[in-house]
């Protein structure tokens, strides 16, 4: 008797769930795929919504969503897809989505963080691609590697509500900022409103920076990007890799880093501007003026560093040969 | 294997159905060798420390019930402490000691020629070791016989649910119910444990697991964060901490009530208290009541002088704050608890309780808090000196009111999680338990374990950090 209550319980428990869960979802996909704004996915559907699609695609981490402004670059078609927070495999998911969707650009700038190939795991697996998780049925290479994660990741992205996990009131926020008509138009770029604050935060967040763990390259990590340089160079896409600068930067630092990174793009014949190493550019923002912190600068910079970068890139495309 | 993933999932449905399919005679078994895998999960070789102290315990208890010299039935006692505390010392505090003799000895300029030991705390080592050295001491005075079957009491110990993290549980209770094993399979127990459990796992993952996202970022980046930043933070960190742990020893409590068992609360909505004192009635019961009965009692509680009371409060807190990690912040944290208990005994200060006054009472719970916030700096900070950045940064003013939000996002989903918390404790749990709620409204905790579900899916944070208290 007791037995037969408790599965019935467990029973109803489970139905309404299965029930109120495909209800939701219907709702909150709608809610999602109306959205053109926004980290949860607006931004992608943004760029997959705009007719013709851009030439020019920027994508990366807050190191180029902040820092890149579309405005400064001769390219009329351009637009800055950079998530902040999102690493190498986040790019690469997007990147096999968007050409999978035949919304591939001509030229991909995609900004990379020497950073994030220090080998300081035993065998490393990103967790940022599961930020894409609203594709893992739409996309192989995205279901790959959400599946890397851990053994239970198939179990978790079979319940459909959990494509919204962590994002439902960002995406309600959007949502309401796309029906309002509200939506930045500055292709894809944010601002970094300077404040007075900005020097302080510059210099104090240099000094109290983590002491580097190891100075050793990741093979591991440097996996995403060589699948990234395979999609580009399998779907006629023109790579071209750059660092953002730093605060300060002491190249000693990260020597075996950018070498094993200098290879890579020399083998495979990609075109790799690191910032930190361009003293016309690094010697115009030294000043903490133009920084928000010592990783991101502050509109004032975004501005310089933008300019720079477009003179650079009318060299790279007056030169040509896809060479350094 | 942490509450909080599939792997619990299973292995807690698997062991609640061998439970109830075999007869009640193997369930003691059933549950032990279970307790043994859940337990070896974190690290497989620390069983044996864990077997050594039931060994200890067991025969300890068994010769102290059995001797009559009053002293040999002492020296066993003492024998059974030694070994839980010397456990205790060497895993958790060598280190520390070794440490301060180290500073010690560079003032004299000699070289310190202990060395350091590079071992890892067994998981659960600080409630285990309370709960088995409360057994001896029960035993011992007499408050209950010896259990002469070594495996009912090595299950007392290894109970799995409340092992790692407890509730610290005496044997007068838990110990009782593991012996009678007559536990029928009980809707009511069932649908209340599970409702415990629901409860628990959308503390840790709603609320812990997201406020630990923007606290980490604060407090791991001191030196840049000031003014109501690192309130904010600090007041957040009151949310995780209280999540966290609450939230285990709910999953914990729940999972043993599914399958029949009563283990004692741990938690009573302590943030709503009116004074530190009411706080710790509130706050780690099962720790609290520990301290009080077989530490603050056995130094001459509150029956000698005023000053050795109040230096017995003192010293009981001090050495709770050392029982939660082997670091002078936790010490300064016990001391400062200790200091507020002795001086509200001091001032004999008692909330009136006929005080209806919200708005008085508001004032009492918020300058409580605020108080408990103080502490929580020290607990959370890495070292002394990040503790001290951080209440010193709080007043800076140029820019005091300009909070750093990070993500809004996040914040957005941390603001959801503890309004949910807060309206449900203080409405609905405060005057009534999940025993009570199944019972007079049941389709009302249905739909309510329904909605908890559905939450935990959209905002549970999935791939969240351990529970704080594993590390104690």
């Amino acid at each position: 008797m007791e037995l037969k209550k408790i599965i019935h319980y467990l029973l109803f428990f489970t139905l309404l769930f299965i029930g109120i869960n495909y209800i939701l979802s219907k709702g909150l996909s709608y809610l999602y795929e109306h959205n053109l704004n926004g980290q949860s996915g607006g931004k992608i559907n943004y760029f997959m919504n705009m007719s013709p699609h851009p030439e020019v695609l920027v994508m990366g981490n807050s190191r180029s969503l902040y820092q890149i402004i579309p405005d400064s670059f001769s390219y009329t078609s351009f637009y800055n897809l950079s998530h902040a927070g999102m690493d190498d495999c986040y790019q690469l998911g997007l990147l096999h989505y968007i050409v999978k969707m035949k919304k591939k650009p001509n030229i991909l700038l995609l900004q990379i963080d020497p950073e994030f190939y220090i080998n300081n795991t035993k065998h490393f697996v990103s967790k940022d691609i599961q930020h894409l998780k609203y594709y893992y049925d739409k996309d192989e290479l995205i279901q790959e590697e959400i599946n890397n994660i851990g053994m239970y990741e198939k179990l978790k992205n079979a319940i459909p509500l959990y494509k919204y996990n962590g994002r439902t009131i960002s995406l309600l926020k959007n949502y309401k900022t796309t029906k309002t008509n509200a939506i930045d138009n500055n292709r894809g770029f944010v601002k970094i409103i300077p404040s007075k604050f900005d020097s302080l935060n510059t210099v104090i967040s240099y000094n109290s920076r983590a002491p580097l763990v190891s100075k050793k390259f990741s093979i591991d990590k440097a996996k995403y990007l060589l699948k990234i340089i395979e999609i580009c160079k399998n779907n006629d896409i023109r790579l071209i890799c750059f660092t953002s600068p730093h605060y300060k930067y002491d190249i000693s630092e990260y020597q075996i880093i950018d070498d094993n990174l200098n290879t890579i793009f020399s083998k495979h014949n990609i075109t790799y501007y690191n910032m930190d190493i361009d003293t016309t550019l690094t010697n115009k923002i030294k000043s903490p003026i133009y920084w928000k912190d010592y990783m991101h600068v502050n509109l004032y910079g975004a501005s310089i560093v933008s300019l720079n970068f477009n003179k650079k890139l009318i060299q790279l495309n007056a030169t040509d040969a896809g060479q350094n | 294997m942490l509450f909080n993933s599939f792997e619990f999932l299973f292995f807690f449905l698997l062991v609640t159905i061998l439970y109830f399919v075999f007869k009640p005679k193997y369930r003691w078994t059933i549950l032990l060798v279970a307790s043994c895998y859940f337990y070896m999960s974190f690290i497989p070789v620390y069983i044996l420390i864990l077997f050594f102290l039931i060994l200890l315990d067991f025969y300890a208890a068994k010769i102290i019930e059995d001797e009559t010299q009053e002293s040999r039935k002492k020296l066993w006692l003492k024998l059974s402490l030694i070994g839980n505390l010397g456990i205790l010392a060497i895993f958790k505090y060598y280190n520390f000691l070794n440490d301060n003799l180290c500073v010690l000895l560079q003032i004299t300029q000699i070289k310190n020629p202990i060395p350091y030991l590079n071992i890892i705390l067994p998981i659960g080592l600080s409630f285990h070791t309370f709960q088995s050295m409360s057994y001896t001491v029960d035993v011992y005075r007499g408050r209950v016989k010896a259990e002469r079957h070594l495996g009912i009491y090595a299950l007392f110990v290894m109970f799995y649910p409340q092992l790692v993290a407890g509730p610290i549980e005496r044997a007068t209770s838990l110990l009782q119910q593991l012996k009678k094993n007559d536990n029928k399979l009980n809707y009511d127990d069932v649908v209340t444990g599970f409702s415990l459990m629901m409860w628990g796992l959308f503390k840790k993952v709603v609320v812990a697991d997201s406020t630990a996202i923007y606290v980490d970022s604060i407090y791991n980046n001191a030196a840049i964060n000031h003014g109501i930043t690192n309130i904010i933070a600090t007041w957040l960190f009151a949310f995780q901490i209280y999540c966290d742990f609450s939230g285990y020893s709910d999953i914990a409590i729940g999972a043993g009530r599914v399958m029949g068992y009563r283990m004692m609360t741990n938690f009573t909505i302590p943030y709503f208290s009116k004074s530190i004192t009411e706080f710790w009635r509130r706050w780690h019961i099962s720790l609290s009541s520990w301290l009080r009965d077989y530490l603050y009692i056995a130094l001459g509680g509150n029956r000698i002088s005023k000053v050795r009371t109040y230096m017995n409060l003192f010293a009981t807190m001090l050495l709770g704050g050392l029982w939660h990690g082997a670091s002078w912040n936790f010490v300064i944290w016990g001391a400062l608890n200790g200091m507020y208990l002795s001086v509200e005994k001091l001032l004999n200060f008692n909330f009136d309780r006929s005080k209806k006054n919200i708005l008085v009472k508001s004032i009492y719970i918020f300058i409580t808090f605020n108080l408990i916030c103080l502490t929580w700096v020290f607990f959370r900070a890495d070292t002394f000196n990040n503790a001290i950045t951080i209440l010193k940064n709080i007043f800076v003013i140029n820019g005091f009111f300009n909070p750093r939000i990070q993500d809004t996002s996040v914040m957005a989903n941390i603001i959801f999680g503890i309004s949910i918390l807060l309206v449900f404790e203080y409405f609905v749990l405060r005057k009534r338990t999940f025993d009570y709620l199944h019972k007079n409204f049941p389709k009302y905790l249905f739909v309510f374990n329904m909605a908890l579900i559905i939450i935990i899916v959209l905002w549970g944070v999935s791939e969240g950090s351990q529970f704080i208290y594993f590390q104690f």
